[in-house]
């Protein structure tokens, strides 16, 4: 049996694990690192699916024999710089809020 | 019975997902028709090797158009967010080691990014990873020296200058294939000359858009990246 044809099981296990946090963490920071272990999973699932094992990458002229699907490499390129990209938006907005709380919280003490 | 409620509802969700995508995702091999006209006729159609490139910047280049706008909004959005923090710049930074060792990897990581995004077309690569290894540099830069020497060496204004250089290449040679009558980001069919491929100069704007990827995506995550480690520790 192939290893790569587990690779979309895993990806749904990794989607469902980000979800599963996602719904019961209420901390910004936890948030933002579900939402990333979710989109790995997506991403897993995809890259693994291109493909069976011994299939070189889609460079014609590199490798002799039958190539990967170019397609999902291409979405998961796209989802993985937005991931980056909504990942720094997320912690920052984390760390927004974090720091409003702690004024907050100072100015209680006052 | 609450506590355990999100686990259900993940549980029961997964069985959803495996019943509706066993098929295709997750026990299916077989490539699909567009993947399979990509891998057949990528390099007439597009002139470049690497057919991930062809479809990233070529065949679905709208898609790579929106994404960088996406970039640009998330750069924005984080330097606007962080900009209220009205915090010094760190110098300083880390132990001598560090500081010896990293402006000798500098070059090297100089020569891999521009190398990654030149030869996108050709080999594994493209502007988008050449552009996030070129960004690392400021990370480097940061750990060695501080966020006031990275500051200092290129500011973030020069970054979203470089940024905007970058994504008005990009809107120019999108717009460009209009004026003789081809849809957006035509490549080949609007005449821009695909050369032989597995020459450097080969693909039409593919190229070109790949460097003005690079460019962007460096200015912008290293914008991202400056913001996010400028603290006043």
């Amino acid at each position: 049996m192939d290893v790569l044809s587990l690779g979309p099981w895993v990806g749904l296990a990794l989607f469902l694990i980000g979800l599963y946090g996602l719904l019961t963490s209420r901390e910004m920071t936890r948030i933002v690192m579900n939402l990333t272990v979710a989109e790995s999973g997506v991403i897993f699932a995809l890259v693994a699916r291109a493909g069976s094992g011994g299939q070189g990458a889609p460079i014609v002229g590199n490798a002799a024999g039958s190539m990967v699907a170019p397609l999902p490499h291409a979405l998961v390129l796209t989802a993985i710089v937005i991931g980056a990209s909504l990942t720094a938006l997320g912690l920052s907005l984390a760390q927004g809020t974090h720091e409003l709380e702690r004024n907050a919280g100072s100015g209680e003490e006052q | 019975m609450m506590r355990s409620f999100p686990l259900l509802l993940i549980a029961a969700l997964g069985l959803l997902l495996v019943f509706a995508l066993g098929d295709s995702l997750l026990t299916g091999t077989e490539i699909g028709p567009v993947a399979q006209h990509y891998l057949d006729n990528g390099v007439a159609e597009t002139g470049v090797y690497n057919l991930v490139t062809a479809v990233l910047l070529d065949y679905r280049a709208l898609d790579t158009l929106l994404e960088s706008a996406v970039i640009f909004a998330a750069a924005a959005a984080v330097w606007s967010l962080m900009q209220q923090r009205r915090l010094p710049d760190a110098e300083g930074g880390l132990s001598v080691a560090v500081r010896t060792l990293i402006p000798r990897l500098l070059p090297l990581l100089l020569v891999y990014s521009v190398h990654l995004a030149l030869f996108g077309h050709l080999t594994p690569g493209g502007g988008f990873q050449g552009g996030v290894v070129l960004s690392v540099v400021s990370v480097l830069l940061i750990a060695a020296f501080g966020t006031g020497y990275e500051y200092r060496l290129i500011s973030p204004n020069t970054k979203s200058r470089l940024e905007l250089l970058g994504g008005g290449i990009l809107v120019v040679i999108a717009l460009a294939p209009l004026v003789v009558g081809a849809a957006l980001l035509t490549n080949g069919g609007a005449g821009f000359p695909l050369g032989q491929p597995g020459s450097l100069f080969s693909g039409g704007t593919i190229p070109v858009l790949s460097l003005a990827i690079f460019v962007k995506v460096a200015a912008a995550f290293s914008l991202i990246l400056y913001s996010l480690l400028k603290k006043g520790s």
